[in-house]
């Protein structure tokens, strides 16, 4: 039964990385709480379903590209202006997810849709059956994890978004193209909602309101501390196995599932900064 | 005087009689005036039911095709009651994830108050919109909801929820039914190691209480049970935990689109269990043919292709040549409310004045397209008998290139010459 907690644990862990780590990265460079984050998951999986017919792999690259573009001009034009009011831009990108639930249900209709596994079958992984695509949505993810983490520490534009997130006026006085940051930090992020749908939609059912996903990482974010990379990550395998840990052992996924937003009011209350969060007078988000 | 050859009590006989002869045809005239404008005026008055469901998602749009079919048959029928059929839908939202029961009293106050309908036919709301309908005392005709605390009020507080009749069968007689299914499937593979997983709600954990005494009832051996709540998104630990329990039969108890994921998790793990209960979200294209060999209760009989009553294919058809589609269980309940049920209630009462009508349904006994003998208990719950082999309990496995098989009742499985099938891997069944 470890065995099983730690595999389900892990593919957890996974898509709350995935989801997390796009939403905390937007908040922490930008200061925007994107609550639409959920909703390009959602769209970049009806894209995938929509673009079947060009075959899976051409589906998945156009989908993407799509997906990127259109949180870019509605950046541009929509929450961008809005930045500094950290409310309503919030209030903004809440509305904006409804607006994706609707428009969704009138083009698809309001009946949930599958999108076919990438690979079939299952593998033994410490005498446990992992179904393969699973086994591939946490490679994926933990890949993802690297390939962000390599690009934020050790590239340019990485230093130049940590810049950003650690002091915003400190950035702009050395130079750094504020905005243009801003604009990549929002297309990354919305490259990972998408990247999380490739590998996380096919083992689930796609329905207008499955943007609330998001919602299901709030304890993960909360706990990790809003804007956080490294508490994203940390907070995101702390808590998938601390949910699989009491639907085992405790009281099954009723509990489970109530247990994280215990944690994640318990949180608020304690520390609002979470783990690896830092207040506002400390400068920057904790990056 | 006298030069009028009357005298005064002549006179007065004559006036009398004249008199007389006025007020009869005064009265006759005016009541037959009466009777005429009445009868004209009953004829061209509608009678108006009122369709409560979520009209955006394909359930409701169902209801409301079985309901416009009804009563357009009955309507080019000459109508009931010299009457016709007017049926009006009104949006309950109710299998929305943010469902707000505030919105289907709204719907049903509008149906009542503003349509001003006769009865009214409630598809998924009815919990939550009962008190407000039995406040109106109008007749609602419930047809999805399961919890016997519906009909328990009428049991124990007759005169206020009098007006509340269930169509569909209560959560107990499903339990049974499929508790009953169950022995029919050991039966036919000889396994008796039995789990369960299930949607952690009221009307699911009913079910749960008659899986759980199946050992003591049927003698089996109940392994494994798990519970899981709405969002969850994986259940390989389910799995895993009954296949580690030995379990040979996995009865899902999924009312919702997390279906299709338990589905493909069982299959993609090749899960030595066979997947046998209530599980119909899941179809061989949403998930691209892995439910076969999976054995569900079936949403549609009609689509089945069984005649299950004489009326059946009759109904079946003229959906199709309708609709162009085979009926859902809740088109066809709905359909057979109107075409059969109230229709027949009305003309045994003569009237669509509420208290005849509840007394007329109550005396229902009917045959319609998917029961033979359809009436209600008492409490105005649907009369269902344990172990019965009608159409309403039937069961069907998916098969090879999407075919669905009868496997449960028995006598259905047997008459139409179906086989159950195994997966192909490994499992109890080598």
């Amino acid at each position: 039964l470890i065995e099983e907690i730690v595999i389900s644990g892990l593919i957890l862990g996974g898509l709350y990385a995935l989801l997390s780590l796009g939403f905390s990265l937007i908040r922490g460079v930008a200061r925007i709480m994107n609550l639409a984050h959920g909703a390009l998951y959602m769209l970049t999986a009806y894209l995938i379903y929509s673009l079947l017919y060009l075959g899976l792999g051409t589906a998945i690259i156009i989908s993407l590209v799509l997906i990127v573009l259109i949180t870019l001009i509605i950046y541009k034009l929509l929450i961008g202006p809005m930045r500094e009011k950290e409310a309503k831009a919030a209030l903004v990108t809440l509305a904006l997810a409804l607006v994706f639930q609707e428009s969704v249900k009138l083009i698809w209709g309001p009946e949930f849709k599958s999108i076919p596994y990438l690979i079939s079958g299952y593998v033994t992984l410490l005498g446990v059956r992992v179904v393969s695509q699973k086994l591939l949505a946490l490679v994926a993810a933990a890949g993802l994890v690297l390939v962000l983490w390599f690009f934020v520490m050790r590239t340019k534009i990485g230093k130049g978004i940590r810049a950003v997130a650690q002091n915003m006026e400190v950035a702009r006085l050395v130079g750094i193209n504020i905005r243009r940051v801003f604009m990549i930090s929002m297309g990354l992020s919305a490259l990972l909602a998408g990247l999380a749908a490739v590998f996380f939609a096919p083992l689930y059912v796609v329905s207008p309101t499955q943007w609330t996903i998001l919602f299901q990482a709030f304890p993960v974010i909360v706990l990790g501390g809003l804007g956080s990379l490294k508490g994203s990550f940390i907070a995101s395998f702390v808590m998938s196995f601390i949910e699989k840990i009491v639907e085992f052992y405790v009281a099954g996924g009723y509990a489970a599932g109530v247990v994280s937003f215990v944690i994640m009011a318990v949180i608020l209350l304690v520390r609002p900064t979470g783990l690896f969060g830092k207040s506002r007078s400390g400068g920057g988000s904790g990056f | 005087m006298g030069d009028y050859g009357l005298n005064s009590k002549a006179f007065s006989k004559i006036q009398s009689i004249v008199f007389a002869l006025i007020l009869i045809c005064a009265v006759t005239s005016g009541s037959l005036a009466l009777y005429l404008w009445y009868n004209s005026s009953q004829s061209s008055e509608t009678i108006k039911i009122g369709i409560l469901a979520d009209l955006d998602v394909t359930r409701g749009q169902r209801v409301m095709e079985g309901a416009l079919l009804a009563a357009e048959e009955i309507n080019a029928e000459g109508g009931v009651l010299g009457r016709h059929i007017e049926i009006i839908g009104e949006d309950s939202d109710d299998t929305a994830s943010n469902f707000d029961p505030s919105t289907a009293i709204l719907a049903l106050n509008r149906l009542i108050t503003f349509h001003k309908v006769d009865f009214v036919i409630v598809s998924g709301s009815e919990d939550f919109v009962i008190d407000v309908g039995v406040g109106h005392k109008k007749i609602l005709l419930g047809t999805v909801s399961p919890s016997e605390s519906l009909t328990q009020r009428v049991k124990d507080d007759y005169d206020r929820y009098k007006y509340f009749f269930r169509l569909g069968i209560n959560e107990t007689a499903f339990a049974e039914m499929l508790a009953d299914s169950v022995v029919h499937l050991r039966d036919i593979t000889g396994f008796n190691k039995i789990a369960y997983i299930g949607l952690d709600i009221p009307q699911i954990r009913v079910i749960m209480e008659i899986l759980d005494s199946l050992p003591e009832t049927h003698g089996f051996e109940l392994v494994y049970q798990g519970k899981y709540f709405q969002q969850t998104l994986d259940f390989s630990s389910y799995f895993a935990a009954a296949e580690t329990a030995g379990a040979e039969i996995m009865v899902p108890l999924v009312i919702l689109q997390e279906g299709v994921s338990l589905v493909k998790d069982w299959y993609e793990r090749q899960s030595p269990m066979v997947l046998w209960g209530m599980n119909a979200q899941p179809s061989w294209e949403n998930t691209e043919g892995k439910v076969e060999h999976t054995t569900v209760f079936a949403s549609s009989a009609l689509a089945l292709g069984y005649p299950a009553t004489n009326k059946t294919t009759r109904t079946q058809n003229s959906y199709l040549a309708k609709w162009g589609d085979n009926p859902g269980l809740q088109a066809v309940v709905v359909y057979d409310c109107i075409r059969f049920l109230l229709f027949d209630a009305l003309e045994r009462a003569r009237t669509s004045e509420t208290d005849a009508v509840i007394k007329a349904l109550e005396e229902s006994e009917i045959e319609n397209s998917l029961e033979e003998n359809f009436k209600f208990t008492s409490s105005h719950d649907h009369y269902y008998q344990s172990g019965s082999q009608t159409a309403i309990s039937m069961m069907f496995q998916w098969q090879s290139d999407g075919e669905k098989a009868i496997i449960y009742p028995k006598r259905i499985m047997e008459a139409t010459g179906a086989t159950y099938t195994y997966p192909d891997w490994p499992g109890p069944w080598d």
